[in-house]
C-alpha cells in the first residue's frame, strides 16, 4: 500500500490539475491532504525551511529584473516595433519570424540560463506580434516555450552545473559536451519550423508582398535606425555584457530593465501610467512564477516524506539489466518522472544511485551527464506539469489557451527525443568538444 | 450575503493598495541592482548589504505580491477544461479549490512558519556574512504575511463562488 | 539502571546536510560517517542522509536540528555565524588553529565543553566530524603582487576571511556554489577560495583561472561538524550515545587523512598537466592580512560575551600548542628536506 502512494500522489495531482484551479495551490493543496494521511503534521514543520530556500536563491532575482526589461519594451511598444521589423527582415522567408525568435531566445538562453525568465521575457516581446501576424498558437507557443528551455542545455546552465556536482565530472567538460546537442536542438527547431511554413503556410506565414514592397531603400533604413536598432542594441548589450562577462546574469538583467526605461523616456513614450502598469505586471509574474515554485517545493517535501525517491530508486536499481537496456529504463523513468516533478528533485532523487552503476559498467559520466541534461530540459516541455508551459500560459494573451500550448507542444517533445536518440547513437557529438579543449 | 460582500471587498481593498505598494518594489530593485553594478564597476567597491538587499526585496516582491495577483486572476490554471465551463461551473472549482486547497495551504504556511520566525526572533539572528542585514526574523514573517494576504484573498474568491453560485451575483469578475 | 526496552528499541535518524547530495569528500564524509553509526549499532540506529536541498535547504540544516524536525545535521559551523557569531572558532578563523591543534583544543583544551555551552542555547550537541586539512588561498586571474592588487578584485570569499579582504579594499561577491565556476570564467569575479588540490581539481577550477595561490591564511585547518537534536540525542541509550561520538571521531580522521593523502597528488597534476601556475602570496600582503584579521576577531569578540569566552580559550590555547609546535614541528619540517 505504501509503495502505491507517491503513484496514488501523482495520478491525484494530475486529475486535480485538470479542473483548472490555479496550479501552485493545487499543489499545495493536494500536497497538504496526502502529507496529513500518510505521515501527520509535523514534517511540514519543515516546509518553511523549503520556501525560506527559494526566497533566498538569489540567481533568481534576475527574473523580475528581466520580466520589468519585458514588460516595459511590451508596454511601450519598442517589442512590437522590433519584431515586426524583424519579421520584415526575414519576412521573405516564411516561417521567418519564428526563426528569429528560435534565434534571439537560444541567445537569451545561453546568457541566463533561468528557464522562467527566458519564457516570460519572449512571451512578453513575442507571441503578441506571432499572433497578429497569422501564426498559429500552436506554432507561435510551441516555439517560444522550446526556445525559451534552451537555457537548460546551452551553457551556462544551472541543470548541467547541477548534474556535474553530482556526477563528480567537472563541470567545464558538461559545459563543452552541451554546447553541439545544444546547437544541434537549435537546429532541428529551424528545419522543423520550415518544414511547417512549407506544408502548412498558413500556419507560419510569410509577410504580405505588399508590405515588403513598401520596406526598401531609404524607408527600410529609416525604420531600421528607428525600431530596430535602439531595442536591438540593448538587447544586445545585455546579452553581451553577460557573455564578456563584465556583469553576472542578474546584474545584466537590472541594466537592462533600466536600459528599456530609459529607450521609452527617449522615445517619448515614458508615463507615469506605462510605469505603474509595468510595475504591477513584473508583480504578478514573479508572484506567479515563484507561488508555483513554492507549491512544488511542498510537492516535494510530500514526495519524499512518503518515500517516494526511495521507491524511484527501486524501480531503476531492482531492473538489474544489461548496460544499453538500463541506459533506457534511466532515461524513461527520468523522462515519465518529468512529466510530474521538478528538474531538481528528480537530480537529486535519481543521479546520485545511477551514477555509481553507470559508472561501474564503465559508461562515460560525461555521456550520461549530457544525455540526462536533454532529458531534463524535456521536462519543462511535458504536459501537465511542464513549467516552460505553466510560464508562457501566465503572459499569453487570453486568446491563447492551454490546449493551443499543449498542442503546439507535442511535435518539440518529438524532436527533442530525436536529439535524445541521436546523441545516445554518436556519444562524440558529447565528447569530441571537450576532448579537443583538453588536447589544446 | 451582505457579509461575503464586505470581506470580498475588504480583500479587494487590502490586497490593490499592498499591491500597489509591492510594485513599487519592483523599481526599486532596479534602481538597487543598478546602483551595486555601478558602485562595483564604476567605484570598484561593492557592499555586502546592497547584495543582500537584493534579494530581501526579491522575496518581498513575490510573498507580498502573491495575494495582490490572486485578485487579478493572475495566478496560472490549466484551463483546457476550465476555459469551456459555464460561469457557475468555473465558481464551484474556485470554491471547493479554495476550501480545499488554498485556504487550508496558507493556514499550514502560516502555522508552520511562526516557530520559524519566532525563534530567529530569539536568537537575534542575523545574516552570516559580514556587513550583511540584521534581524532576519524580519524577512521571515513575511512569509506569514504573504500567506496571510493570500488567506484573505482566497476568503474573497471562495465568498464571490458562493454568491455566484447562490444565483445572486452573475458576473464573476475574478474567476 | 539498564533499560532493557532501551536497548531492543531501533531508531531511524534522518541526518541532513549543507553539501549536495554525495558532495566529494564533505559530503560523502556524511554518508560514511551515517553507516558506520548504523553499523556499529548493529542497526539499531539507522541514520540516512540527506544532501542540500534533498529535505531542507543547506543553510537551513541548523534550524532543522534545532527544532527537532530532523535529527541530525552535517556542516560546517562557521556557517551559522548569523545564529552566534562565535560557532567560527569550532571550524575555522582566519590565522587560526591548524587540524591537528584544533583537534587538540576540541579534544583535550577545553573546546568542547564550550562548544557544548554554545550550542545548547539551541538544543543542539556538536561533535567534530571531520577537516579539510590546512586549505589553499584561492584561485585568481589576477596576480597578486602587493596591497595594492587587492584594491578592487572581486573575489568570492565568505566568513571572516570575506570581511579581511574588504578591510584590505578588495570586493567581495556573493556567488552561489554553483555559479562560482561560470562567474570566474566570464570575469564576474577575479578570484575564488575553494578547498585545497583534491577538491578544487573535480571543480575544475584549473580551466577557468591562471593563478593558485597559498597559503590558505583564512582556513588552516577547516573542521567539519555533526550536530545531534540535544533532546533527541540524550533519549539516546549510553551504548548509542558512546557510538555516536567515537563514530565522530573516526569519522574526523578518516577525512583528514583522505585530504591530506590525495593532495599532493593532484596538485602535481594541476602545476605538470594543467600548467597552473602556483603562486605565494607576498609577505606584506600576508602580514597586512593578519593584522586586519585581528581587526575583524577583535570586533567581534567586543561585541558578543560568548565570543569573548571562547575566543579566550581559543587564543590561549593557540599561544600555547604553538610555541611547542614552532619547536617540535617546525624544527622537524626544517631538518627533515
Ligand atoms: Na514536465
Ligand atoms: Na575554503
Amino acid at each position: 500500500m505504501a509503495e502505491m502512494m507517491p503513484l496514488l500522489l501523482f495520478i491525484t495531482l494530475f486529475a486535480m490539475l485538470m479542473f483548472g484551479f490555479p496550479v501552485a495551490f493545487t499543489l499545495g493543496g493536494v500536497s497538504l491532504i496526502f502529507g496529513y494521511f500518510t505521515f501527520g503534521m509535523d514534517f511540514f514543520n519543515l516546509l518553511p525551511l523549503r520556501i525560506w530556500g527559494v526566497m533566498t536563491n538569489y540567481v533568481m532575482i534576475a527574473v523580475p529584473l528581466f520580466v520589468f526589461m519585458g514588460v516595459m519594451l511590451e508596454k511601450s511598444g519598442l517589442a512590437e516595433e522590433l519584431l515586426e521589423t524583424m519579421a520584415l527582415l526575414f519576412g521573405r522567408v516564411r516561417g521567418g519570424l519564428a526563426i528569429s525568435v528560435v534565434v534571439v531566445g537560444a541567445l537569451l538562453a545561453a546568457s541566463t540560463g533561468i528557464v522562467g525568465a527566458t519564457v516570460v521575457t519572449m512571451g512578453l516581446l513575442s507571441l503578441p506580434t506571432m499572433i497578429k501576424r497569422g501564426y498559429s498558437p500552436e506554432v507561435a507557443t510551441g516555439t517560444i516555450c522550446s526556445a525559451g528551455t534552451l537555457g537548460q542545455i546551452i551553457p551556462p546552465s544551472i541543470v548541467l552545473v547541477l548534474l556535474g556536482s553530482i556526477l563528480g565530472v567537472s563541470i567545464g567538460d558538461m559545459f563543452m559536451g552541451a554546447v553541439l546537442p545544444g546547437f544541434m536542438l537549435v537546429g532541428l527547431y529551424f528545419i522543423w519550423i520550415m518544414t511547417v511554413a512549407l506544408f502548412r503556410p498558413k500556419a507560419a506565414p510569410a509577410m504580405p508582398a505588399e508590405e515588403l514592397a513598401g520596406f526598401t531603400g531609404w524607408a527600410m533604413i529609416a525604420r531600421l535606425l528607428r525600431a530596430f536598432l535602439p531595442p536591438f542594441a540593448l538587447i544586445l548589450c545585455v546579452l553581451g555584457s553577460i557573455f564578456k562577462g563584465i556583469a553576472s546574469p542578474t546584474e545584466a538583467a537590472a541594466v537592462g530593465a533600466f536600459g528599456a526605461t530609459f529607450l521609452t523616456a527617449v522615445q517619448g513614450k515614458f508615463k507615469y501610467k506605462t510605469l505603474l502598469a509595468v510595475m504591477k505586471e513584473t508583480t504578478a509574474l514573479t508572484s506567479m512564477v515563484f507561488t508555483i515554485l513554492v507549491g512544488a517545493t511542498a510537492f516535494g517535501l510530500v514526495f519524499r516524506g512518503m518515500d517516494g525517491d526511495v521507491y524511484l530508486r527501486e524501480l531503476i536499481v531492482g531492473s538489474n539489466l544489461s548496460p544499453y537496456t538500463f541506459l533506457a529504463v534511466v532515461m524513461l523513468v527520468v523522462f515519465i518522472a518529468g512529466f510530474f516533478i521538478d528538474f531538481i528533485e528528480i537530480t537529486f532523487i535519481i543521479v546520485p544511485v545511477v551514477a555509481p552503476i553507470f559508472q561501474h559498467m564503465g559508461i562515460d559520466l560525461l555521456w550520461i551527464g549530457i544525455l540526462l541534461a536533454m532529458n531534463l530540459q524535456t521536462s519543462f516541455l511535458t504536459p501537465p506539469f511542464g513549467f516552460a508551459l505553466f510560464f508562457l500560459k501566465g503572459v499569453a494573451p487570453s486568446n491563447v489557451t492551454t490546449a493551443h500550448i499543449y498542442k503546439g507542444i507535442i511535435p518539440f517533445i518529438i524532436i527533442q527525443l530525436v536529439a535524445l536518440t541521436i546523441v545516445i547513437l554518436f556519444p562524440e557529438m558529447v565528447t569530441w568538444l571537450p576532448g579537443v579543449m583538453t588536447a589544446n | 450575503m451582505k457579509f461575503f460582500i464586505i470581506i470580498s471587498n475588504f480583500a479587494d481593498r487590502v490586497n490593490s493598495a499592498v499591491g500597489y505598494l509591492t510594485s513599487w518594489i519592483t523599481t526599486l530593485l532596479v534602481v538597487v541592482v543598478s546602483y551595486d553594478v555601478f558602485t562595483r564597476y564604476v567605484l570598484k567597491n561593492s557592499s555586502v548589504a546592497v547584495q543582500e538587499l537584493e534579494w530581501h526585496l526579491f522575496a518581498l516582491i513575490f510573498l507580498l505580491g502573491a495575494g495582490y495577483t490572486l485578485k487579478l486572476d493572475n495566478h496560472v490554471r490549466v484551463d483546457v477544461l476550465y476555459s469551456r465551463f459555464t460561469p457557475k461551473a468555473k465558481a464551484l472549482v474556485n470554491l471547493v479549490g479554495s476550501l480545499v486547497f488554498l485556504l487550508p495551504f496558507c493556514v499550514l504556511v502560516i502555522k508552520t512558519s511562526v516557530p520559524f520566525i519566532i525563534n530567529s526572533y530569539h536568537f537575534h539572528e542575523v545574516s552570516p556574512d559580514p556587513g550583511g542585514l540584521p534581524n532576519r526574523w524580519m524577512l521571515k514573517s513575511v512569509i506569514s504575511i504573504g500567506f496571510g494576504l493570500l488567506f484573505l484573498q482566497g476568503l474573497a474568491l471562495a465568498s464571490r463562488s458562493l454568491l455566484t453560485l447562490a444565483g445572486s451575483r452573475q458576473e464573476d469578475n475574478n474567476g | 539502571a539498564p533499560n532493557v526496552h532501551a536497548k531492543t528499541k531501533t531508531y531511524k535518524w534522518k541526518m541532513v546536510t549543507t553539501w549536495p547530495p554525495h558532495f566529494p569528500v564533505l559530503g560523502e564524509g556524511a554518508d560514511d560517517l551515517a553507516k558506520w553509526i548504523t553499523e556499529m549499532s548493529d542497526g539499531r540506529l539507522k541514520v540516512s542522509v540527506y544532501g542540500a536541498g534533498e529535505l531542507v535547504p543547506a543553510m537551513q540544516a541548523f534550524d532543522a536540528v534545532s527544532q527537532g524536525m530532523v535529527e541530525m545535521g552535517h556542516a560546517s559551523s562557521y556557517y551559522w555565524a548569523g545564529k552566534s557569531p562565535a560557532t567560527q572558532f569550532f571550524s575555522a578563523v582566519p590565522f587560526g588553529m591548524n587540524a591537528q591543534q584544533l583537534n587538540s583544543w576540541i579534544y583535550q583544551g577545553g573546546g568542547q565543553a564550550l562548544w557544548d555551552e554554545l550550542y545548547a542555547q539551541f538544543n543542539l550537541k556538536p561533535f567534530l566530524s571531520g577537516n579539510t586539512g590546512v586549505q589553499m588561498g584561492g584561485w585568481f586571474n589576477k596576480e597578486i603582487k602587493s596591497l595594492d592588487d587587492i584594491k578592487g578584485l572581486k573575489m568570492r570569499i565568505p566568513g571572516l576571511g570575506g570581511k579581511v579582504i574588504a578591510k584590505a579594499g578588495g570586493t567581495v561577491v556573493l556567488s552561489a556554489g554553483g555559479e562560482v565556476y561560470t562567474n570566474l570564467e566570464r570575469g564576474v569575479i577575479d578570484a575564488t577560495e575553494w578547498v585545497g588540490p583534491y577538491h578544487d581539481y573535480k571543480m575544475g577550477f584549473y580551466k577557468v583561472a591562471k593563478f593558485y595561490y597559498y597559503p590558505g591564511w583564512h582556513e588552516a585547518g577547516s573542521s567539519t561538524e555533526l550536530f545531534v537534536n540535544k533532546s533527541k540525542f540524550e533519549s539516546l541509550p549510553a551504548d548509542l550515545k558512546a557510538i555516536v561520538e567515537s563514530a565522530c571521531a573516526r569519522a574526523n580522521i578518516s577525512m583528514l587523512t583522505h585530504f591530506e593523502s590525495q593532495n599532493n597528488k593532484y596538485l602535481q597534476k594541476l602545476v605538470n598537466e594543467h600548467h597552473v601556475k602556483l603562486k605565494k602570496f607576498p609577505d606584506d600582503v600576508i602580514e597586512k592580512f593578519r593584522t586586519l584579521s585581528a581587526e575583524v576577531i577583535g570586533e567581534i569578540v567586543e561585541k558578543d560575551p560568548m565570543s569573548k569566552k571562547v575566543y579566550e580559550s581559543y587564543s590561549a590555547f593557540k599561544k600555547d600548542i604553538t610555541q611547542w609546535a614552532k619547536l617540535s614541528e617546525a624544527t622537524f619540517y626544517d631538518m627533515n628536506k
